[in-house]
């Protein structure tokens, strides 16, 4: 099954009639079990406007007034005309690949929103985490063939912070670069120009809600480097290291396994 | 727009009259066939009809013992007739 | 319901696949051939249709029709890569409102310079256009009729056209697009070595240290030169880049070194990096002493503006370019000026980075490459300023040998091979030679077996000129090809469309697409594209590639070619150039032009039979001989022999491209140098053999500031250049729905600081404008180009949005290019 897309009905139509075959019921039964869920939530590529709460909370506190939409100046905002009935009917979302959001400055959705179902805290549209691009399908990507395409990067309203180009050698060609577009969550607003400009028929990057783009550090590993450097030295203060013994003179063994320093250096290393 | 892989199980020794009868309706493929029998068959939307009334009639055919459907792509198109489809009243 | 049947197909070949994989069954090939695949597609070489870089592709036609291409993955220039637009290079063929007919303006069945365009034959577009330039010729001499060409067009139909202009119709008003791009680059080479085009080639690439990048976004405009550039600086330890531009853009990212100067001030850098070489005893004086002679040339010689322009009636020596011989103190005493804290102030670029790019050039252990396009070459000092980079490198020696490169890039896919090189230029003829030497003329005359005196010796009106003479109503007759000049040409609004549209003039233009061009002429015809002919291009390392005609041109299309030809044939020498020239040679009295350019001996002396098998070749199937060799052999007499020898016609078609000259079956990569060059005598290392003494040239141009500048009122500079998704003026890229939605529309680049200055929010319209025009915009604080505070960068591939209406059309006084990155505007709310 392709994943999850908005239900239209001509596609109810169609699991219906299936539904009714001797040899498709299995399959419908299952879809209608999808059919059934889905329609309590939006679909996997639909986004919620800069500041919305999390889901729940979300879903609780948006009175489907549809102001945000009414104040979208590049009508990308839509409510959803899902199910029948269900929750998430008459909330705003939008489609990145269709209207991706433009960034507006003086964020016009929160400021319309009367309930606080998009956060008024959210002043900086930069701080906006409507989802988060991913970069789902290196194998098709132009740019990790070694083409210099990097459209989604040049339309990224934080360039070089939430998408950089990260280089490496090409090896296949032998004397050509390849620029490996990459996504930084911690700054990427969840905009979708990148998914919106992706020049392939099915974009390549893709903007996801943070539920299902991201995965979750657990509590109970720390990344000691990273510790270190927030805390401006070792967490644990006086642990001692002795010197090795060595035959000549040579360097802490940190730095230079075995004592000496590499004979030989690296490409790229030392710059 | 639907278009579908069905797994159509025939009768050995009706295949090749089902086969062609299947051939010769309108939005039916036929891609592969075994000497046992078994088809692979790519139905998809006309005009005139869903793929799954087509498929429906796949049943009617002469010697098709079972029909299974293993692939399904649905996309909406960019020009729908019209935004309000008719929805089957079950 | 739509859908497109390629998708369709693959939809079904999927369906059918995992059905099949499901169930363990095999599917027959017949089932997998309908996945996109290879099956009966025709696969042929062809450089990509873009920029100067000259990627190679691979050309997929199926039924007629290119359905595919693909990177050359054997091609030394881009090992089967492409950048975002050679990917799409399928689909710039297929816009849905290609031109299929001629369109001639008519009201009741006439023609009519206001009536609206209306379909008509090829023969009626033809009878009212040669009635209009007989007139034209008749009333007014060979002055009044004029040609705008192409660094696009193939070599041979700049061949075509330029014999056409200078010996047919007995007129030098022939300049190209190319004028726009690489003019200054022209006179620069010219003046420094007197012979065109880079010595080194994209060799170079991997053999330089550091890179210094002036005036050039190579990550947009060349991204598959920048893509090598960048291995480079990955892969070779201590390799370094260097960066400066009057905005911080993308190639700023790599960037060891990012120097962001005020507009202008570059040629105070360049004088300061001189100083700091002589001063820091830098200077490799043998190969001085050997090789170089040193001059200084004249100065304040205005801004190339009409001649009732203040500023140009203020020059002291308007249009000069006099080069008086000087020795080395003077020199010396010259750039002494240019102090280190002196240029630091006037630059606005921090000391430390300027000393920093200063030791590269000085340090004889490290092989610079310097590179450059629009920055320097748009610029109303861009003749002095190419020439100033040349002194760095002469001053060091650095030049001609692996590494150690200035080397400039062009813009357009055939500004070498076809502008530079066939000499389609108002002052040029083929291989380097020029209309006011009386030599040069006679031996095109000869090559031509025409009378003697049949070439103009003045040159003709030149871009800028061409577009003002339109307008004064002294250029009356008018052909556009292969280009968009109207959106692509500064100051429109003073000078392009008032000249187009002035009642005495006849405007022809040939285009693929309806350009803002086309829609601006009175008659426009269709022209077949790309691989629509059988073509050829030079790229900006003197490489040569050809092409097979791939695919039919739609309906009516024809190409370039074709209609230059078959255009000839509507004029007899008599009308054309007058009896007295005919009496010189009277066996050619009562002929055509056609006859006497084309049909003398040489040009059709191929047999149609010649062509390849399997490919279609309209121009050699209409006119009955292998129209596209005739014209390459008989220009390629020019060349050879003399330093731009040319391979023979054949092996192109074989070859992935060669770089030229190419002697006993060799390319050359590098020029001037013994070992590399055989044109360099035995024994003595370096000749720059342009020049009798074989010495090259250091031509010394001080500081002087541009003709319009911010102030008060216009209160920003205005910037304009390309981004990546388009290639120009976007007519072809426009039309791939892809690279449309990658970039749709224009926008201001504007620091975040100007714009909350002014009371303006990003994605805000806006009105920006300067005393020439006004356009509105929307604002962009964001994204790719930042800026500094107090200037502006737009782009101008987007028709909807001229943004040279705004800009001023001031020149080069020597290269007569326009200068397109400074003039003073502002930004409003509207």
């Amino acid at each position: 099954m392709p994943a999850a897309t908005p239900l239209s009905p001509q596609r109810r139509r169609f699991l219906m009639d299936t539904a009714r075959m001797a040899g498709g019921c299995a399959l419908a039964g299952g879809a209608l079990v999808w059919l059934a869920r889905d329609a309590r939530a939006l679909p996997a590529e639909a986004l919620r406007p800069p500041g919305a709460l999390p889901e729940t909370d979300f879903l609780g506190a948006c009175i489907r007034c549809g102001l945000c939409v009414r104040d979208c100046p590049y009508d990308t905002l839509a409510l959803a005309e899902l199910g029948a009935d269900g929750p998430a009917t008459g909330t705003p979302f939008f489609t990145a690949r269709d209207v991706p959001c433009e960034m507006c400055d003086d964020i016009p959705c929160v400021t319309a929103c009367p309930t606080g179902a998009l956060d008024p805290a959210l002043t900086n549209i930069d701080d906006a985490r409507m989802g988060t691009a991913v970069l789902v399908d290196q194998e098709n990507c132009l740019n990790f063939l070694g083409l210099r395409c990097d459209v989604c990067y040049r339309v990224c309203p934080v360039i070089d912070a939430a998408i950089t180009l990260e280089l490496s050698h090409n090896e296949r060609s032998g004397h050509h670069a390849i620029f490996a577009p990459t996504v930084h969550a911690e700054h990427c607003t969840g905009c979708g120009k990148c998914e919106k400009s992706c020049v392939l028929p099915e974009a390549a990057i893709k903007v996801l809600p943070l539920r299902l783009a991201r995965g979750a550090p657990a509590e109970h590993y720390r990344k000691g480097w990273e510790e270190m450097e927030e805390h401006g030295g070792p967490l644990v203060e006086g642990v001692i290291d002795l010197p090795d013994r060595l035959p000549g003179p040579g360097t802490d063994n940190l730095a230079a396994p075995g004592g000496f320093e590499p004979s030989f250096t690296l490409p790229g290393a030392g710059e | 727009m639907n278009i579908c892989g069905c797994l159509v199980h025939v009768r050995r020794d009706a295949l090749p009259a089902a086969r062609a009868q299947m051939e010769a309706l309108k939005g039916v493929e036929v891609h592969a066939a075994t000497e046992d029998g078994r088809l692979v068959v790519v139905v998809e939307d006309t005009d005139a009809a869903f793929a799954s009334d087509i498929i429906m009639s796949l049943h009617q055919i002469r010697g098709v013992i079972s029909l299974t459907i293993n692939y399904h792509h649905f996309e909406e198109l960019p020009h729908r007739p019209s935004p309000a489809a008719p929805h089957p009243e079950t | 319901m739509t859908i497109s049947d390629s998708r369709r197909t693959f939809l079904k070949a999927t369906a059918a696949a995992s059905t099949a994989a499901a169930a363990g069954i095999s599917l027959a090939p017949a089932a997998l051939a309908q996945t996109p695949g290879n099956s009966d597609i025709r696969w042929d070489k062809a450089p990509c249709r873009f920029c100067g870089t000259g990627c190679s592709v691979l050309v997929g036609t199926k039924e007629g029709r290119v359905v595919a291409t693909q990177g050359d993955p054997e091609a030394p220039v881009n090992r089967g890569l492409n950048c975002i637009k050679g990917y799409f290079l399928s689909k710039i063929m297929y816009g849905t409102d290609r031109l299929t007919t001629p369109m001639l303006r008519k009201s009741g069945g006439k023609y009519d310079k206001n009536g609206e365009f209306e379909p008509v034959s090829w023969d009626e577009a033809f009878d009212v256009m040669a009635e209009k330039w007989k007139a034209a010729l008749a009333a007014n001499g060979p002055t009044s009729v004029g040609m705008f060409g192409s660094g696009q067009w193939t070599v041979w139909e700049g061949y075509a056209a330029s014999k056409l202009m200078k010996a047919g119709f007995r007129s030098n008003n022939i300049d190209p697009n190319a004028r726009h791009c690489m003019a200054s680059a022209v006179v620069g080479f010219m003046r420094a070595f007197g012979i065109d085009e880079p010595m080194g080639c994209y060799d170079d690439f991997e053999q330089a240290d550091t890179f210094v990048l002036w005036g050039s976004n190579m990550a947009e405009m060349h991204p598959i030169l920048w893509s090598r550039l960048t291995d480079t600086r990955l892969t070779k330890p201590g390799a370094q880049v260097h960066v400066l531009s009057t905005f911080e853009h993308r190639s700023f990212e790599l960037a060891d070194n990012g120097m962001v100067f005020t507009p202008q001030t570059d040629l105070a850098i360049l004088n300061y990096i001189a100083n700091y070489i002589i001063q820091n005893d830098a200077v490799n004086w043998d190969f001085l002493e050997k090789h170089v002679n040193i001059t200084k040339t004249a100065t304040d010689i205005g801004y190339g503006l009409r001649d009732t322009n203040p500023l140009q009636q203020a020059a002291a020596n308007p249009d000069s370019g006099e080069l008086t011989p000087i020795d080395f103190d003077e020199y010396a005493a010259a750039v002494a000026d240019y102090t280190l804290e002196k240029v630091a102030e006037m630059s606005g670029v921090p000391a430390h980075q300027l000393e920093r790019l200063a030791e590269q050039y000085a340090d004889p252990d490290r092989k610079v490459m310097s590179l450059w396009t629009m920055g320097f070459n748009q610029h109303t000092r861009g003749s002095w300023v190419n020439g100033l980079v040349y002194n760095v490198h002469l001053l060091t020696g650095k030049i001609s040998e692996p590494g150690n490169s200035p080397f400039s890039l062009t813009g357009q896919p055939s500004a070498c091979g076809t502008a530079r090189e066939v000499g389609t230029f108002s002052h040029r003829l083929p291989a380097d030679m020029v209309v006011t030497n009386p030599e040069h003329r006679a031996h095109a005359e000869e090559i031509w077996k025409l009378p003697e005196g049949t070439i103009p010796d003045k040159p003709g009106l030149h871009a800028v000129a061409q577009n003002r003479a339109l307008k004064d109503g002294t250029l009356n007759a008018y052909w556009v090809q292969c280009n968009n000049n109207m959106q692509a040409a500064a100051n429109i609004n003073e000078e392009g469309w008032p000249g187009y549209r002035n009642s005495q003039n006849f405007v022809t233009v040939s285009d693929a697409y309806p350009t803002v061009t086309a829609m601006s002429a009175d008659l426009i015809l269709p022209a077949a594209m790309w691989v629509e002919k059988e073509g050829a291009y030079g790229n900006a390392e003197r490489r040569t590639q050809f092409w097979h005609q791939q695919v039919m041109a739609p309906g009516e299309a024809k190409s370039d070619l074709w209609q230059l030809m078959e255009f000839a044939k509507r004029f007899t020498v008599e009308e054309a150039w007058g009896e007295e020239l005919v009496a010189k040679i009277p066996e050619l009295a009562g002929k055509t032009l056609y006859e006497v350019l084309y049909e003398n001996g040489q040009v059709n002396q191929y047999p149609t039979e010649e062509t390849a098998e399997g490919f279609d070749n309209v121009e050699a199937e209409h006119f009955g001989f292998y129209v596209q060799k005739g014209l390459f052999e008989e220009y390629a007499m020019f060349g050879r022999g003399h330093g731009h020898d040319l391979a023979p016609f054949e092996q192109y078609h074989q070859a992935r491209g060669l770089r030229w000259p190419v002697v006993d079956g060799q390319e050359t990569l590098y020029r001037f140098r013994e070992g590399y060059d055989p044109y360099v005598p035995e024994g003595s290392e370096v000749s720059f053999y342009g020049y009798p003494d074989g010495k090259a040239k250091i031509i010394f141009a001080p500081y002087e500031a541009p003709p319009e500048a911010p102030d008060e009122e216009y209160d920003l500079w205005l910037s304009t250049g390309r981004v990546l998704e388009h290639w120009h003026s976007g007519s072809m890229t426009r039309r791939v729905p892809e690279l449309h939605r990658a970039f749709p529309a224009a926008v201001v680049f504007m620091h975040p600081e100007d714009a909350e200055a002014r009371g303006l929010r990003r994605g805000q319209e806006i009105s920006i404008s300067t005393r020439r025009g006004e356009m509105l915009s929307r604002l962009e604080t964001r994204g790719r180009n930042k800026p500094p505070k107090g200037l502006v960068f737009v782009p101008w591939f987007d028709e909807g949005q001229l943004i040279n209406k705004l800009t001023l059309d001031a020149t080069c006084p020597l290269s007569k290019q326009t200068d397109f990155k400074k003039c003073a505007c502002k930004v409003e709310r509207v």
